[in-house]
């Protein structure tokens, strides 16, 4: 799927009191996207809707990124992460993703939300863009995928332990 | 009134309004087709639950962190707007003004904890060398206790042998006193003698003229023997010119002569008699004079004997005198000995209290200490 189409290069972008909104069942099928979220996709309601979210992965993402966000809401837990996502048609849009379980009135996780906002521009260039460079190549250096992502991973873990910080409040620091 | 189109869309818009009207933020309305203003109503109202949704799902989150001592969580303004915005504000200095004052509790907190522990491990430390400092204290006035008690036993006996010297000093001044009277007599004893020789010497000489004396008077007899016996021959000679009438005249003569023979002879004897007593005399003399000397030397030693004993004297004087001080100074030593054992049992006894004192304050350091980390631990808890 996200191999299949080519990057275009060109960064759509929204305004800074705009959210970008998805809803995705327990295994990340989107239940519901706003209509912010359909025109920087590129996708109309239906191409969306029961599909997994990674409908817009970007290739240029690291995958231990993604691996993080996931353990952490199965985990119960919110999280922000800086994310590129790629349009139908082949553009990019930065986003500061807040993604975080739906509980029913007893406490179960029914299924996962996530509300994006426009990214600070200078913590992109100066430390997200760069770092996800490094995590990219690193998993590229693999050949098995999960290797590369256990290796890009330990990148992380090595990156937390000098800040001596978890990383919600590493990622805190950065918003 | 309504179209379908719009009955269809209001009824999708009340089912998610009384969802939402339930507290119910998963609701949404999907899959809009309507135009004009009953689309546009539903995707408004999807903003508007899309907006709640965000507030509530911030705010929860970042109070969830706070309710965890988590202060670096804040809602993201981006994408609020109004009160919205408003309201997470709000929250945020809320939250920057808890941070400042827990930053400012556990600097606090921390000066606190360093303080008193510091002030625990003093008291700790003071108490342990208090116990330390009034043990050997205590082992001290023991030792001195014990000393003085030794120290009392040598002044008792120092007293005594005190005592006995001066007893000693006594006997030696009696005995020089002796010795004294003694060297006196035999002064006296040594005068007479010396006198008496006097007297003998005086008498020698006296027998010495008598003798002298009887010699001259042997030596006038021996003259009037030899001019007798000149005589005597003299008449022999006339005697014989006489003849036969100088016959008788002649014996007469010859009679005389061996009368003043006899005489001259006996003169002789009695000069000799008279040399063999001056030579007596004369060693009578030597032998006085010999005696005057020995007696002189007698006095001579007598007076080294007598200064001899002055000296002893004086020094059996300056002996009692010194025996009178010691004898004094074992007394005070007695006395101080006294006070110095009852000033050790003082001692003694403070320390004890001190030892008993130090370990009390010991077992509060450690009470306090305990006390301390659990107030410390309680404290912590609270930011």
């Amino acid at each position: 799927m996200a191999k299949d189409v080519s990057l275009s290069g060109v960064e759509r972008f929204f305004k800074d009191d705009e959210i970008i909104v998805s809803k995705t069942d327990l295994k990340g099928r989107m239940t519901y996207v706003n209509d912010l979220f359909l025109k920087l996709a590129d996708y109309t309601e239906e191409e969306c809707l029961g599909e997994p979210h990674a409908k817009i992965r970007n290739p240029e993402m690291p995958r231990c990124i993604f691996k993080l966000l996931w353990d952490v809401i199965q985990d119960g837990r919110e999280i922000f992460a800086y994310v590129v996502n790629r349009s139908a048609n082949g553009d990019h849009y930065w986003v500061l993703a807040h993604v975080t379980p739906s509980k029913d009135a007893q406490g179960n996780v029914i299924g996962y939300h996530s509300n994006r906002r426009v990214p600070d521009r200078a913590i992109l260039e100066n430390t997200i863009i760069p770092l996800y460079k490094q995590l990219l190549a690193e998993e590229q250096k693999h050949a098995n995928s999960k290797d590369g992502m256990e290796a890009s991973m330990a990148m992380v873990t090595n990156l937390l332990a000098e800040s001596g910080k978890e990383y919600d409040e590493f990622i805190a620091g950065l918003i | 009134m309504f179209g379908s189109e719009e009955k269809v869309a209001i009824s999708k818009a009340l089912k998610v309004c009384k969802a939402i009207a339930d507290g119910d933020f998963e609701a949404r309305i999907i899959g809009i087709s309507e135009k004009g203003e009953a689309g546009e109503l539903l995707q408004t109202i999807n903003l508007m639950i899309d907006r709640c949704d965000a507030y509530v799902r911030e705010s929860q989150a970042c109070l969830e962190y706070v309710r965890d001592n988590k202060y670096y969580r804040r809602i993201l303004e981006k994408g609020m707007t109004g009160s919205f915005l408003t309201a997470s504000r709000t929250i945020n200095n809320a939250t920057q003004v808890m941070a400042d004052k827990v930053t400012a509790f556990t600097s606090v907190a921390d000066d606190f904890e360093k303080n008193m522990k510091n002030v625990v491990q003093t008291v700790a430390s003071a108490a342990t060398e208090l116990q330390s400092t009034a043990q050997t204290m205590e082992n001290t006035a023991g030792q001195t206790s014990e000393q003085a008690t030794t120290v009392a036993a040598a002044a008792e006996e120092a007293s005594t042998n005190v005592q006995t010297v001066a007893a000693a000093a006594e006997e030696l001044s009696s005995s020089i006193g002796e010795i004294s009277r003694q060297v006196t007599q035999s002064n006296d004893i040594a005068g007479n003698a010396a006198r008496e020789a006097e007297r003998s010497n005086d008498q020698v000489q006296g027998l010495a003229e008598a003798a002298n004396k009887i010699g001259e008077v042997v030596e006038l007899i021996s003259d009037i023997a030899e001019q007798t016996n000149l005589l005597a021959l003299n008449a022999t000679i006339e005697a014989a010119r006489a003849g036969d009438a100088g016959k008788g005249f002649a014996v007469v003569a010859s009679e005389v002569k061996n009368l003043a023979n006899q005489t001259a002879k006996a003169t002789e004897e009695i000069s000799a008699q008279i040399g063999g007593i001056q030579k007596a005399t004369q060693d009578a003399v030597a032998a006085i004079q010999g005696i005057t000397g020995t007696i002189s030397e007698i006095n001579q030693i007598s007076s080294t004997i007598a200064a001899a004993v002055e000296e002893q004297g004086a020094a059996t004087q300056e002996i009692a005198r010194n025996v009178e001080q010691a004898s004094a100074g074992t007394s005070e030593v007695t006395t101080n000995i006294v006070k110095v054992t009852q000033a050790a049992g003082e001692t003694g006894q403070s320390a004890s209290e001190v030892l008993s004192a130090a370990g009390e304050l010991s077992r509060q350091g450690e009470v306090l200490g305990q006390e301390m980390d659990s107030f410390i631990v309680e404290l912590r808890k609270v930011v």
